[in-house]
């Protein structure tokens, strides 16, 4: 079975998958308002590999946890895959979450009373899929990454960079066109971070789009495009 | 979750539930026990019983005769409907002996023909019989034992046919009632241990019997009813009958349909004061889920925030913690179900206290625990279902 993914859906504006349109979140603290991103217009495209990049507190986490909906925008729209989903009810919000983007974590999230194979379905079984399916697709993706013979180990007798890449498999689970990752690399040596690196343009050439949050400089080679952010606003893109 | 931290917060649920199976068996016991005493004297049966109060003889006729007299008989026989039978029992009192053993005194009852069937008790031994019509007639001097009295007067030896002397007068043994169950005879004692002879015969040996210092010849009256439906209404004439004539209340009126209604009013405070125990026992048993299942929020926010991310709604949230919640207290249901088991099985066993455990008070434990389990884990599950992804996914 193949995980290359065709292109999701109808783009609606030619190949690009992610419109921001004026985004832009601030919050109270005090009597102050805090400007965590300035209104921003940002386009990502299909098939693209991405890091935003800037120092800490630049808004750029604020920025991956707007794209993954796992915070609102104080204002502006948000176009992903041909659907404003800026302002959804919490249910569609979930779902867009489970169908359309994969979230890999710095510290890889696993859960640790399930073994490899039970964590690479913990998505599908929120999108209800049959069971029949899920386990041919959680076998299909964690023989991808190279991790047929762990799938009945627990994450805590694998190594880093194997949770990293069961973690990999998890996001790939529901066939989601944007993979977020968080760091991905920053808790893990030079060389895994490198094998992982790796996946991640594989995963690309196969047509998946991947926009990566990192503060490592030396990647910025290794992508696409890279975004910079500093002071909530974009410097670089 | 941690197992020996939950274990410890389903403690309260299983001491909870333990103590209401354990009391419901008990309870349960005690009013299975009960019933069946009532159900022995018969629902359809009115008893009148003749009573003695010291200090009121000089208010007895000049018979000096007390109690239930011959004349309330033939009243009640006169003027009242509803009634299929009325029994009479006489008894006396005195030294009673075989030619091996003796009793310094034992009971011998005057009784109808039909008593064997009305306390449905057995005649057992060969040739058995009962006192008949016959015995009455010729006034015969024949007796029927019961069955300890037989044993204790003739041990292993077959009575049938034997002489037995009863304060001096020999009768011929032809029966051995007994009762199963050793039932009572109200005021009196077990059935198998009295001595019964044609009335008609005693009366021509003795005098009516005397108990302190007054003649009651008649100690009790069985008096079957026809229609139970109708047996309070018959009971309350009975009753003003008695009021009117007898003006120092020497008898007493059982009416063992009565008893039962008591006791079920019994057993309804007895029900009401247990669900009250349950509640608060439960009440601190569902407080310890609630702690714990806040713990075990704080303690997953990462994996809360990491399922939201993945796709979890709220709802899905919720559900999951309202679910594990619920399966600790059935689980400390379940665990205190047995325990309470094994309390009524103890009690039973060592305080010697009947108990008995219905399949409805497992099931009303088991569902209320549930039902703890959802009541108390709702704010916790409530609390982690609205967390802020964010937030949730940042915390350490």
């Amino acid at each position: 079975m193949s995980i290359n993914t065709q292109f999701h859906g109808k783009a609606s504006k030619g190949d690009v998958l992610i419109d921001l349109k004026a985004i832009a979140k601030h919050y109270q603290m005090g009597d102050q308002i805090v400007h965590a991103l300035r209104p921003l217009e940002l386009q990502f495209y299909r098939g693209q590999f991405v890091a935003i990049v800037g120092p800490s507190g630049s808004g750029k986490s604020t920025l991956l946890n707007l794209l993954g909906l796992l915070d609102q925008p104080s204002g502006g729209e948000y176009w992903l895959d041909g659907q404003d989903v800026a302002q959804l009810p919490d249910h569609e919000i979930s779902q867009i979450r489970c169908q359309k983007i994969g979230f890999i974590f710095q510290s890889f999230n696993l859960f640790p009373n399930m073994t490899v194979l039970e964590n690479v379905c913990v998505p599908m079984r929120y999108a209800e899929k049959s069971k029949a399916h899920m386990e041919e697709r959680a076998y299909a993706v964690l023989e991808r990454l190279g991790l047929k013979d762990r799938t009945g180990h627990k994450p805590t007798e694998l190594s880093g960079g194997q949770r990293q890449r069961v973690a990999i498999a998890r996001s790939l689970a529901n066939d989601p066109p944007v993979l977020l990752a968080d760091e991905p690399t920053g808790n893990l040596d030079e060389k895994t971070g490198e094998e992982v690196m790796e996946i991640f343009r594989e995963l690309r050439s196969e047509g998946r789009s991947i926009i990566m949050v990192t503060h490592n400089p030396e990647y910025e080679d290794e992508v696409d495009r890279v975004v910079a952010i500093h002071d909530g606003r974009i410097t670089r893109s | 979750m941690h197992p020996f931290r939950a274990f410890l917060a389903g403690l309260g649920v299983v001491f909870g539930v333990g103590a209401v199976v354990g009391m419901l068996a008990i309870g349960e016991g005690a009013r299975l026990e009960s019933i069946r005493q009532i159900q022995e004297m018969g629902v359809n049966k009115i008893i009148v019983r003749s009573l003695v109060n010291k200090g009121s003889s000089n208010n007895s006729d000049a018979s000096g005769e007390m109690g239930i007299r011959e004349q309330d008989i033939f009243h009640i026989q006169d003027n009242f409907d509803n009634i299929q039978s009325i029994l009479p029992i006489t008894h006396w009192r005195g030294r009673i002996a075989s030619q091996w053993f003796e009793k310094r005194s034992g009971y011998v009852l005057g009784v109808p023909l039909e008593f064997p069937e009305i306390t449905s008790s057995n005649l057992i031994a060969g040739k058995s019989r009962f006192i008949t019509q016959k015995d009455n007639d010729e006034v015969a001097p024949v007796c029927v034992l019961g069955s300890r009295m037989a044993e204790s007067l003739f041990q292993f030896r077959d009575p049938i046919g034997e002489s037995v002397s009863v304060m001096g007068e020999f009768w011929t043994v032809v029966g051995v009632l007994d009762h199963p169950a050793d039932r009572e005879i109200t005021g009196l004692g077990s059935i198998n241990q009295m001595i019964y002879i044609p009335t008609d015969t005693g009366l021509s040996y003795w005098s009516a019997p005397v108990e302190k210092g007054a003649v009651v010849q008649f100690k009790l009256l069985y008096i079957v009813i026809e229609d139970v439906a109708q047996i309070e209404n018959t009971s309350r004439r009975l009753e003003a009958y008695f009021r009117s004539t007898h003006k120092d209340k020497d008898y007493e009126i059982i009416l063992p349909f009565e008893l039962m209604k008591q006791q079920e009013a019994t057993q309804r405070i007895f029900t009401i004061v247990m669900a009250s125990i349950a509640s608060i026992s439960l009440l601190v048993g569902g407080i310890g889920i609630m702690n714990i299942m806040l713990a075990n929020i704080y303690e997953r926010m990462r994996e809360i925030g990491t399922r939201r991310a993945l796709g979890a709604t709220r709802n899905d949230i919720l559900v999951q913690f309202l679910v594990e919640s619920m399966m600790l207290t059935a689980i400390g249901g379940a665990i205190g179900a047995a325990v309470g088991m094994l309390l009524a099985f103890l009690v039973a066993q060592y305080a010697e206290m009947p108990t008995s455990v219905t399949p409805f008070s497992v099931v009303i434990s088991l569902g209320v625990s549930v039902l703890t389990g959802i009541v108390f884990g709702s704010f916790p599950a409530w609390k982690a279902a609205n967390l802020s992804p964010i937030e949730a996914l940042r915390h350490e």
